[in-house]
């Protein structure tokens, strides 16, 4: 039984742009501030300083929350035009709700990445952050034996698979991020890759979604559209 | 990092004129709470608290460590609190401000100190194993009320969780996973829950659970912690405005009235969330699949 995922856009009136997303049992918040007021110390002349914050569910913050920062800022930090906010802040807090599994390991720590990154744009597109483009990240396990692939796998299957892999696409369908363990031929990468790709893609304006049926739900690409389109369409009803 | 931005001068006086007119900017009366919201999570253990517009999540875990030496037949109970920027951008993250420490301080001592857990049940093996069940506090908006906002969260977190079951053999010890066994609730004595009294007009004018702007523009605040019986916990007034004695008491029976409110509407979510659960559980272990 897979459940499905869901997202929500800007219920943190405080923060400039605020948004939650939940894969599996894997649930995230993030929120975004910015441009705002920088530290001294962390002020460059030319362009905008990001910041990712992760905090966790449980406990303090330690090395998994600073390698899931840095992961995070490596995927985010290209995306965003920092030119356009010279001498500025972005601000990105990202708080763990829920986590996989009760244990505290490599596993559970990868499959917070792609609900923390998907979260992450959605409050950066909700705050009104200027992007290139717009990442959606999945994980995709593969299973040395049969070959077969996993795409969004609970931790039962991450347990067994041989890779994983966890990848951002563009909405052009361009390769954002990757970031992959364990071991694996070029050519099973290239099938995670198109299997994560057909995954991410939002699909196009006025797209049916029967066609979409036999793939079973809705891809992560097409769920972070949905929410973004609903949130523009409350958000400008007064013009209709 | 931005700080919080104060109230202009016309603000100020608008807000405060108006408390003299016996009204709130929000139309709520002195003595009144804002719309109290409690949702409770997939896992055992995890409350979401919206007060008004303040929200604050509290998460219970439970592993097995060391009791302290001194402390051979407790268990360990912890509460972290912690301010971040996504409650405000004002809150800075690794730095505690005094704000922050008072608010640790004040929930460690309305629900810790005040025994509201039975660390004794928490022990497994005297000296050698027991449980350490940890709350960690976040704050998702901060508009005021954190205190009474995050005790909510806390105490109903801490009625939700459920800890693995364990069985002792001699030496050795198991602990049954949440399918295995049904998993035990936390032995809780009482439920501690905070009202915090804003001061207003040298005294004159108090209210209950003050907005942001309310709180940035007090004279001086008190927090009252009470159980459902009357019992006083604990009365927190860190400086401010000298308040008399009887309006301490007055405090005290309005405040009784309102955790009595409040603690009754924990124990209905908790309720619903139960059925929810006992039918739903019902509902999966009665599939006619077999294995194949």
């Amino acid at each position: 039984m897979t459940i499905p995922s869901t997202a929500s856009l800007g219920f943190l009136p405080r923060s400039d742009g605020s948004a939650s997303f939940s894969q599996g049992r894997t649930s995230v918040i993030a929120s975004v501030n910015g441009p705002m007021e920088v530290r001294i110390r962390d002020e460059l002349p030319q362009e905008a300083y990001i910041e990712v914050i992760v905090r966790p569910a449980i406990g303090v913050t330690g090395t998994r929350e600073k390698y899931l920062e840095s992961r995070l800022l490596s995927a985010l930090k290209p995306i965003i035009l920092r030119s356009n906010h010279p001498r500025t802040l972005i601000q990105i807090v990202v708080q763990v709700v829920q986590s996989a599994g009760s244990e505290d390991n490599a596993i559970t720590t990868l499959l917070l990445l792609a609900p923390s990154l998907n979260a992450a744009v959605l409050a950066l597109l909700d705050a009104g952050v200027p992007l290139k483009s717009v990442l959606s990240a999945t994980t995709v396990a593969f299973l040395k034996g049969s070959g077969k692939l996993i795409v969004e796998p609970e931790l039962e299957d991450l347990k067994k698979a041989a890779s994983k892999h966890v990848l951002a696409f563009t909405s052009a369908g361009l390769l954002g991020f990757v970031e992959s363990e364990g071991e694996f031929e070029y050519e099973d990468f290239e099938r995670v890759v198109e299997a994560g790709r057909n995954v991410c893609s939002a699909g196009r304006e006025g797209d049916d979604n029967d066609t979409k049926m036999d793939t079973g739900g809705q891809g992560v690409g097409e769920l972070m559209r949905k929410v973004v389109r609903e949130k523009v369409e409350k958000d400008l009803r007064w013009r209709a | 990092m931005p700080r919080e931005l104060e109230p202009s001068t016309s603000e100020k006086t608008f807000v405060l004129e108006a408390l003299k007119q016996k009204l709130r900017i929000d139309g709520r009366d002195f003595e009144s709470f804002r719309g109290l919201e409690l949702s409770f999570g997939e896992d055992y253990g995890l409350a979401d608290v919206q007060l008004g517009k303040t929200r604050v999540l509290a998460r219970v875990s439970a592993e097995v460590a060391k009791p302290f030496s001194d402390r051979p037949f407790d268990g360990i109970f912890q509460i972290t609190t912690e301010l971040g920027p996504m409650a405000s951008p004002a809150f800075e993250t690794g730095r505690q401000t005094e704000q922050e420490v008072l608010l640790a301080r004040l929930i460690e001592k309305a629900i810790r100190r005040s025994g509201a857990i039975d660390t004794e049940s928490l022990c497994i093996v005297a000296g050698q194993k027991c449980w350490q069940v940890r709350v960690d506090v976040h704050f998702l908006h901060h508009d005021g009320g954190l205190v009474d906002a995050s005790c909510i969260a806390v105490v109903a977190a801490l009625q939700h969780f459920r800890r693995p079951d364990v069985s002792v053999e001699g030496e050795k010890i198991i602990i049954h996973t949440l399918t295995e066994r049904v998993p035990v609730p936390l032995s809780i004595l009482h439920v501690p829950i905070c009202v915090t009294y804003s001061f207003y007009h040298g005294g004159e004018i108090s209210l209950v659970d003050a907005t942001l702007q309310e709180e940035q523009l007090r004279d001086g605040d008190m927090t009252i912690t009470l159980n459902k019986f009357g019992e006083v916990c604990q009365i927190a007034k860190a400086g401010g405005l000298p308040i008399g004695a009887l309006a301490l008491l007055q405090c005290a029976r309005v405040a009784l009235v309102k955790v009595q409110e409040i603690t009754a509407f924990i124990q209905k979510r908790l309720e619903e969330d139960q059925t929810l659960r006992t039918r739903r559980d019902n509902l999966l272990e009665s599939t006619a699949e077999n294995p194949r």
